[in-house]
């Protein structure tokens, strides 16, 4: 093993350029994909302001069917929000929150900007988290109450007030409604889909009995197991919930459901297609390894051939085929190897550089820019292990479509001719 | 029981368009400790004789008998560890590996018999001083004589302590002083040690310092 190491430095020092060149195109190849993944990851494991998400169930939509004929869909109206999540035992928190909508946001006496507003009760930032700089979240009294609070990003407080500390207790107005600002937090990046906005403010359900309506729900269980039980005592209530709005009936299309489902539920009356969405993401994966594995198995097959007197040497003294095909591959699975290390150091260097345009790309997303805006990755996904392992997975892949082939030439190659 | 054994050895090559016979009914058979010369005009299949005895190559016809083991049908393992453990080659051309030091390309057969490092280094070592390369062991093959080559070269080829050497004009690159050397080291290592080797050479006076001498002609053996 020890041996292997030493032989593919020595290998790589002797033919430095083809080395080079292989490395860096393993990287290049590396980078790419682990980019999306990367982009993939952060839009659907615990991670940065959603950091439960594997044991959250989220319900954001409903559709009626009606006895006469037709449906009607919206986010939950704030009636099914009372009657079946509200009363829910299982879930450690329930959280209510709305969709984010542009709001004009302005300090008396200054000129107003657009930022992203979301309304959202106590338990909301307790099954997501906030860095707050200054101030308190809300309290269930004051979200039960309509209170005019308000929760704002850093940058949106940093335009107004030279200091987060400076900004509580301030007045702000939003669409000309006065608010007291009652925190500060850090910003949030746009792909935390639930966790995002640049302003929160209190969000009161109690009172409003709707039939359609503005509602989402993130549910906490205490584990990822645990979700079950919240999935069962949910359709428990739905089916008694059901009997109270006959003759028509009320369907949650698969919900509560996941991260990923939620994630990508993008219209009301449509269940995603995770499957197709997932299979879309391997095809992506895939020829992004393929095509430069093809390219990179030309350079392995041109570093074997000058190689070729070396390996019929070895060969005369005693390497059995296996041995050379065991050392050629492993030499380079090590460069493929350092490729990874390097490929992950140049994605993050992107990420960290492009970030916003990056996951934009990826991910399809369509929200408009708007006054500061944050498209920014927290880059702690770095320190995810499932990003390392997936790097290992692809280098494997990579190494085995780039240098099976030509290691296996090379360990049959004819004694006598390659001494030639 | 003869340390080599060639039985009705025939070596063909074919190509799309010609056929070249390099060897035919070829029955030679080489004792314990004998030196033996092989000598014959360039193209008469010398190399190709020593490349089928040293399992390098295959024989179209015949047999090759290696210390009463018929090798015809051995798997890729045995036939490497024959490589390996039985036979030491040594080139006209050195075949030194260039991108490895003096010592790392005499422990390399050693890498093949699963010998521990420090046993490795030990062995390297002690071959290197009996050839009198042990102040060379940093240095690269590009750094090295022909004569200082051919020197690592033989060290390489005793490295498992084969009972068989094969020396394809193993002085053939070589001016007359070193020449004399090596055939010096080789004579040493057939009467000390007792090892058999068989030498292809174009020089009659080294022949005829060897046990035996074998001519061949067109791939037939005439003496
Ligand atoms: N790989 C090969 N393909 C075709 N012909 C070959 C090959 N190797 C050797 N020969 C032919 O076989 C004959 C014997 O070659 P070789 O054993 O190298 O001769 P020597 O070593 O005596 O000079 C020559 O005619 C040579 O051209
Ligand atoms: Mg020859």
């Amino acid at each position: 093993m020890k041996e292997i190491f030493r032989l593919a430095l020595i290998n790589m020092r002797t033919q430095p350029l083809l080395a080079a060149l292989t490395v860096i195109g393993s990287a290049v190849s590396i980078c790419l994909v682990m980019m999306v993944f990367i982009v993939r990851q952060a839009s659907l494991a615990d991670y940065g302001n959603e950091p439960n998400r594997s044991r959250t169930l989220y319900c954001c939509a409903q559709v009626f069917k009606r006895a006469k004929g037709g449906t009607e869909s919206s986010w939950m109206g704030g009636r099914l929000v009372n009657e079946v999540f509200l009363p829910l035992k299982t879930p450690q928190a329930i959280a209510v929150f709305k969709g984010i909508s542009k709001q004009e946001v302005a300090l008396t006496g200054l000129e107003s900007q657009e930022i992203y507003v979301r309304a959202a009760n106590a338990d909301y930032f307790r099954i997501f988290r906030f860095d707050l700089l200054a101030g308190q979240t809300f309290t269930p009294e004051e979200c039960h109450e309509g209170s005019r609070l308000v929760i704002l990003s850093e940058s949106v407080a940093a335009h107004y007030f030279s200091h987060p500390a400076e900004a509580v207790g301030q007045e702000v107005s939003i669409n000309e409604d006065s608010y007291v600002v009652k925190a500060v937090v850090r910003d949030v990046a746009s792909i935390m889909k639930a966790a995002y906005a640049q302003a929160w403010i209190p969000c009161s359900v109690e009172e409003d009995f709707g039939r359609n309506g503005p509602y989402q729900v993130a549910m906490l269980g205490e584990s990822e197991a645990g979700l079950a039980a919240i999935r069962d005592e949910v359709e428990q209530r739905l089916r008694v919930h059901n009997q109270t709005v006959l003759p028509d009936t009320l369907d949650l299309l698969g919900q509560p459901a996941s991260q990923e489902d939620y994630f990508y539920r993008n219209s009301a009356n449509r269940i995603p297609g995770l499957k197709n969405i997932r299979r879309e993401f391997y095809i992506i994966y895939l020829v992004l390894l393929v095509i430069p594995a093809l390219n990179i198995a030309s350079m392995t097959r041109s570093r074997l051939r000058q190689r070729e007197a070396e390996i019929g040497v070895r060969r005369a003294f005693g390497a059995t085929r296996r041995a050379i095909l065991v050392q050629t591959f492993m030499e380079s699975m090590v460069q493929t190897l350092l490729a990874g290390l390097l490929g992950l150091g140049l994605c993050f260097l992107l990420l960290a550089c492009f970030g916003g345009s990056i996951t934009q790309g990826v991910l399809n997303q369509s929200m408009g820019p708007t006054f500061g805006f944050a498209w920014t990755l927290d880059l702690s996904i770095l320190f995810q292990p499932a990003v390392w392992l997936w790097t290992l997975l692809f280098c494997l892949i990579l190494n085995a479509i780039s240098s099976l082939v030509p290691t296996w030439r090379a360990s049959r190659c004819n004694i006598v001719e390659s001494l030639k | 029981m003869s340390m080599i054994e060639l039985k009705k050895v025939g070596r063909v090559f074919r190509t799309s368009e010609v056929e070249t016979i390099a060897l035919e009914n070829v029955n030679i058979s080489i004792e314990k400790g004998e030196f033996v010369a092989i000598m014959g005009p360039s193209g008469c299949g010398k190399s190709t004789l020593l490349n089928i005895m040293g399992l390098l190559d295959r024989p179209t016809e015949g047999e090759v008998i290696l210390k009463g083991t018929p090798t015809g049908s051995l798997s890729d393992r045995r036939a490497a560890a024959f490589r390996n453990r039985t036979v030491g080659f040594v080139f006209q051309s050195f075949h030194l590996i260039p991108s490895l030091n003096v010592l790392q390309n005499v422990e390399m057969p050693l890498l093949y018999c699963g010998m521990s490092e420090g046993k490795r280094h030990e062995r390297a070592r002690q071959l290197l001083e009996q050839v009198g390369m042990s102040h060379r062991l940093r240095h690269l093959p590009s750094q090295l004589s022909g004569g200082q080559s051919q020197r690592v070269a033989i060290a390489r080829a005793m490295a498992c302590n084969p009972d068989i050497l094969l020396a394809d004009e193993p002085t053939g690159n070589l001016d007359s002083h070193m020449s004399a050397e090596i055939m010096q080291l080789l004579l040493q290592l057939n009467q000390k040690e007792g090892r058999t080797i068989v030498m292809v050479t174009h020089n009659e006076e080294q022949a005829h310092q060897a046990d035996r001498i074998i001519r061949f002609f067109d791939g037939r053996q005439v003496e």
